[in-house]
């Protein structure tokens, strides 16, 4: 639907000849709120980033962006009698050589010409075994649990809790473009059995070759509430690229001939949907939508902590 | 609750309308006789609603009904006759009733006999007489004088015009009148029930100015004869159809053509009229869209047409047949050059009305309607060999019944009951992506029967006072079959409720009292006040401003309850010169209970009723109306201007804190001047200024997987700047013998103001690279815009 609305936006104004101008707005400070953005998947570690939410305007440089990290929280994981606290890792702490790979470890895309920001992640102390292979000693994600998360900061206490469903398994097949202008372009499909009872939620991520891996940017999470039964589906999947990468409207969505793509299909539990699904929404106040307050999963703060039920696929499309 | 604060009050007034059916002035009834008859345009033989006929002796008239027809019962006597509307000549005869005399009238219009010599007339004060309240009535003609966006005359936009009313945005033909939602007006063409009153985002309404014939507003003392909505009436009648001669008549705009044929079936018997509009800028566009890149986007195209036909039956004085019909569509296809996505977008209304008007004696009317009406939105795309079906809708079909009756000169008594079956259909999707078909059968459509019986007295108490009592009982019903499915907090099925068909799911009943009264000071100024109380059972909940063709109307359920309005108004109106100005102020209260919106955080689901997303609350409305208007000379017009406040609050929205509606407006203004240069040239300029709309923006952001999130405000706590805009418009008749024609020029937004549209953030740079930038943006929609139309008649 919000497709449509985006459509109808679109045509609407091109319609018309509409005009924009830079204005002023003078609004009040927001209360200052912490910000979790922690994940845990199935076989990994989970992970936190902790920020501050910051008034609206205003360019920020990269000195800015490591002040927006909140730093010296303490941050404990727990399922069952099991519990973790999580270290604190700032990248200027790492060695130089391992700055730029620990960050996009994270999704932070830093180019070989900026200074590097000074990010901080709170993960589990022992990460390096954990990247040296040690999986039973480390405290990682498992299917059918539930994570609590505590996180303590600048005098606030934040709460949470999240569960990795089952995984599903899904197998990437792919289409020819008949398009004769672009017959090197693919479309990917990905085929899956839907579990036998409703309720389930899933948000899915592709990565290109050796990029970064990103959710789609039209829409992210789905429920499976249009699909019943145990029945196998097939659908075309939305290449995701940065945000501000310019869109193409030539080649958005599609792979190329010779990709290899991998596909992340994430199974996560309806409080973490809700959290995607209306961030994938807000459109903003205007004529033609109205604002979406994010539903966080958060007691206390802001964002999310998102346990990920999530299969891995990929497909190299020959050329 | 409210029936019992009433009742008291409500029993007084029936039980002393009781004493008053007998005459105030003992008379034996053999010496009474009722005068009675239509009255209709002379030249065309259209009947004329809401003329006032009077008895110059007795200092007591009528008004005709909504079918010309009037009746008055005086003791036996020689009177003097008058019959007078605005824009016509008055009439004038000698009655010696000594018997039931049936005097069918005929006024001439004045444009057509005299070069614009002003007549007085007797009784031009019908704002300072009637017990109406809040009621504006507007010709067609009158609006066709004003100026207009791209030439297209618009009755919607015109009422915008006038205090109260707001319009719902910049070119948007919806609108907000006393702070009610833009749900919370009935809007009817001829008696059916228009759903969505918008073409293209609601930039035109959907009624074709030269089917019309007149509009009229009611935004305060809602009568009892009309419900349903708890804001405000807006009941268009069409054209009846030349019973004289053929005529045919319509315009050549800039981005849509209009034609117009009526005539005589049978002389004087017998009508038909058949309107025809159409945009065309698909057209234009087709051609050239077919050679650029290849006839890469060939296969583009909007536009949308109208149909509206009427016929209508003389059998006898006695009775009258009437059907009349619209049907409308948008037409949207968008094809992306690549072919990956192609979508299909088809919406509009259908109405359609049969009526029967029979007059039982010369004291008793009645009038049966037979009414369908249908609003359907579809959408077909496919993208990537995902194939979607939308679609929604709401059908209704109904009959209602009415009466008016005439006992004594002192009373004018309508009565009668109505029925509407209703069927809304929900988003309904289906769809196919490869060999796997999935459908949205979970949700059926909802059904409805709603009903009222209403009686009302227009009662003349004495000189000086005259109320209008009524008193509607509403009752509304929604029914099965329907299967809802009940969800636990993580989204799992836990129960699955099932109605069979015409199975109760909820009902919901209520007494709706309304008076309203009329004490006269003098000759040229009356005190008028009223309380209204109006149900409301269907409602259309929007997370837009403008009408959007996806627009759901959703019955009351068990979850959604009826909304309730009451209003409190109190107005003084006066006219100065002969009634050559009339000047009026009112102020209101307006206590709304069960609104309807969006929870803070809805986002539209696939497969899920949508009144899960519904939160509840209340709201108010308080404001003052100040309004003048020069009725009559070569330089006419007037200006408007409210003062007033809107708010709302909801448990669950904006942390349980009043807050302002989305169009709380805090003065609005028109100005609106027509001058009659000559015969060949006429002048029209308005002027509109309105307090900034309220809107909510991010006053906080943070960030999500690099990416910025939007941390909102308080709701509807930014105001953006204040609108305003001068139109102009020129009209040139173009001397014909044979035909009338003309050349309209239009300019709006003569000064380019860039009035806000709504405003955005506009985010530049990337989070990684530590560059963000973000810019509050003000996007306009309207620059200056002239435009020029030619219109033709003969």
């Amino acid at each position: 639907m919000k497709s449509i609305y985006g459509i109808l936006v679109l045509i609407g104004l091109l319609s018309f000849s509409s005009c924009t101008k830079d204005i002023t707005v003078d609004l009040p400070d927001p209360e200052s709120m912490l910000v979790v953005e922690g994940y845990i998947e199935n076989g990994v570690p989970p992970y936190v980033l902790l920020t501050k939410n910051s008034a609206y305007f205003g360019g920020i440089d990269l000195n800015d962006l490591g002040s927006y990290f909140v730093r010296g929280a303490r941050i404990r994981v727990f399922e069952g009698n099991d519990t973790v606290q999580l270290a604190e890792f700032c990248v200027q702490s790492l060695p130089d050589t391992f700055q730029r790979a620990f960050l996009r470890a994270y999704g932070y895309e830093i180019s070989d010409s900026s200074e590097v920001p000074d990010v901080c992640v709170y993960t589990i102390p022992n990460i390096l075994s954990y990247y040296n292979g040690d999986t039973v000693s480390t405290f990682i994600g498992r299917v059918n649990h539930t994570y609590g998360l505590i996180v303590e900061a600048e005098g606030k206490t934040l709460t949470s809790s999240t569960y990795i469903p089952g995984v599903v398994p899904v197998s990437l097949s792919y289409e020819p473009r008949s398009d004769e202008a672009n017959d090197s372009l693919v479309t990917v499909n990905v085929t899956f059995t839907q579990p036998d009872t409703p309720g389930n939620y899933a948000r899915y991520f592709t990565q290109r070759n050796d990029e970064s891996m990103y959710p789609p940017a039209s829409q992210s999470a789905y429920d499976d509430a249009l699909f019943s039964g145990s029945q196998q589906y097939t659908f075309p999947i939305e290449r995701g690229q940065s945000k501000y990468d310019e869109v193409d409207f030539d080649t958005y969505g599609f792979f190329w001939k010779g990709d290899t793509v991998t596909v992340k299909w994430a199974q996560i539990d309806k409080k973490a949907y809700d959290f995607w699904h209306t961030l994938d929404n807000d459109g903003g106040d205007n004529p033609f939508s109205s604002p979406v307050r994010i539903k966080t999963n958060i007691e206390g703060g802001l964002g999310v902590w998102c346990g990920y039920g999530a299969y891995y696929a990929t497909l190299v499309v020959p050329e | 609750m409210l029936l019992r604060k009433f009742l008291p009050f409500l029993l007084l007034s029936i039980a002393l309308s009781g004493l008053a059916q007998e005459p105030v002035v003992p008379v034996p009834s053999s010496d009474k006789f009722t005068l009675s008859g239509y009255v209709k345009d002379k030249s065309n033989g259209e009947s004329m609603f809401s003329a006032t006929v009077y008895v110059k002796e007795l200092g007591k008239g009528a008004t005709t009904n909504d079918y010309g027809f009037y009746s008055l019962t005086l003791p036996k006597g020689t009177y003097t006759v008058t019959a007078s509307f605005l824009g016509y000549n008055n009439f004038e005869q000698q009655v010696v009733l000594d018997k039931d005399i049936r005097l069918n009238i005929d006024l001439s219009s004045m444009s057509i006999t005299t070069d614009a010599v002003e007549v007085t007339s007797e009784r031009k004060d019908r704002n300072v007489e009637s017990t109406d309240m809040g009621k504006v009535e507007l010709a067609t003609e009158e609006i066709k004088s004003l100026p207009a966006l791209l030439g297209e005359v618009d009755i919607m936009r015109s009422l915008q015009l006038l205090p109260g009313v707001m319009s719902a945005g910049e070119g948007n033909s919806g609108f907000y009148v006393r702070g009610g939602g833009p749900d919370q007006n009935l809007v009817l063409l001829d008696n059916a029930v228009v759903y969505n009153t918008g073409h293209l985002f609601g930039f035109f309404s959907v009624f074709n100015s030269d089917a019309i014939k007149s509009t009229s507003l009611i935004k305060g003392g809602m009568p009892a004869e009309y419900g349903g909505r708890i804001s405000s009436v807006i009941d268009v009648q069409m054209k009846e159809g030349n019973m004289k001669e053929w005529q045919f008549e319509g315009g050549i705009g800039l981005i849509s053509s209009r034609l117009t044929v009526q005539g005589p079936l049978k002389k004087d018997k017998a009508a038909i009229i058949v309107s025809g509009r159409r945009t065309y800028i698909d057209l234009i566009t087709k051609p050239i869209l077919k050679r650029v890149q290849d006839g890469k986007y060939d296969g583009n195209a909007y536009y949308f047409y109208d149909l509206n036909g009427k016929i209508n039956y003389r059998f006898s004085d006695k009775d009258r047949l009437y059907l009349s019909g619209y049907f409308g569509r948008d037409v949207f296809d968008f094809k992306d050059p690549n072919g990956t996505f192609n979508i299909s977008i088809p919406w509009g209304n259908s109405t359609a009305s049969l009526r029967w008007n029979h007059l039982f004696s010369d004291k008793l009317f009645m009038n049966i309607t037979a009414i369908f009406n249908d609003y359907q939105f579809k959408a077909e795309s496919d993208f990537k060999g995902v194939i979607f079906k939308l679609s929604s809708g709401v059908r209704d079909y109904g009959a209602s019944m009415d009466f008016d009756y005439f006992p004594h000169t002192n009373h004018a008594v309508k009565f009668g009951a109505v029925y509407t079956h209703h069927t809304f259909t929900p988003y309904t999707i289906s769809g196919s992506a490869g060999d796997a078909d999935f459908t949205s059968d979970d949700l059926n459509a909802k059904q409805a029967h709603e009903g009222a019986i209403y009686v009302q007295d227009d009662w003349t108490i004495s000189d000086r006072v005259k109320i209008n009592i009524g008193l509607r009982g509403s009752i509304f019903s929604h029914v099965g079959p329907l299967e809802k499915k009940v969800f636990n907090e993580n989204g799992q099925i836990t129960d699955t409720l099932t109605y069979g068909r015409g199975e109760n799911i909820a009902t919901y009943g209520m007494a709706e009292p309304r008076i309203s009264t009329r004490i006269r000071i003098n000759e040229f100024s009356s005190v008028k006040a009223g309380i209204t109380l109006n149900n409301q059972y269907i409602h259309l909940v929007s997370s837009s401003t403008t009408t959007l063709p996806t627009d759901l109307w959703v019955p009351s359920s068990a979850k959604v309850k009826p909304q309730l309005g009451i209003q409190y108004a109190l107005g003084y109106f006066h006219n100065f010169k002969d009634n050559m100005f009339e000047t009026s102020v009112e102020v209101y209260y307006k206590d709304l209970r069960n609104q309807i919106e969006y929870g803070e955080s809805f986002a539209p689901e696939l497969n899920v009723d949508v009144e899960e997303g519904f939160v509840f609350g209340k709201g108010y409305a308080y404001g003052a109306e100040f309004f003048v208007k020069k009725t009559r000379g070569k330089f006419n017009g007037w200006i408007g201007y409210t003062i007033s406040n809107t708010r709302r609050k909801f448990p669950d929205i904006n942390k349980g804190n009043t807050f302002p509606a989305k169009f709380d407006r805090r003065h609005d203004l028109s100005v609106v001047a027509i001058y009659e240069i000559n015969k060949r040239w006429k002048l029209s300029a308005l002027f509109v200024f309105g307090t900034g709309q309220a809107t909510t923006l991010p006053i906080g952001r943070y960030y999500i997987e690099g990416k910025v999130v939007n941390q909102y405000g308080e709701r509807n706590s930014y105001r953006m700047a204040p609108y305003h805009r001068m139109d102009l418009s020129a009209t040139y008749i173009i001397p014909r013998k044979k035909y009338y024609s003309d050349i309209t020029m239009s300019i709006y937004n003569l000064y380019n103001r860039m009035n806000p549209y709504f405003i955005y953030y506009d985010v530049t740079g990337d989070v990684n690279q530590g560059d963000i930038d973000v810019k509050a943006k003000q996007a306009s929609l309207f620059p200056i815009l002239p435009s020029i139309t030619w219109n033709f008649k003969f």
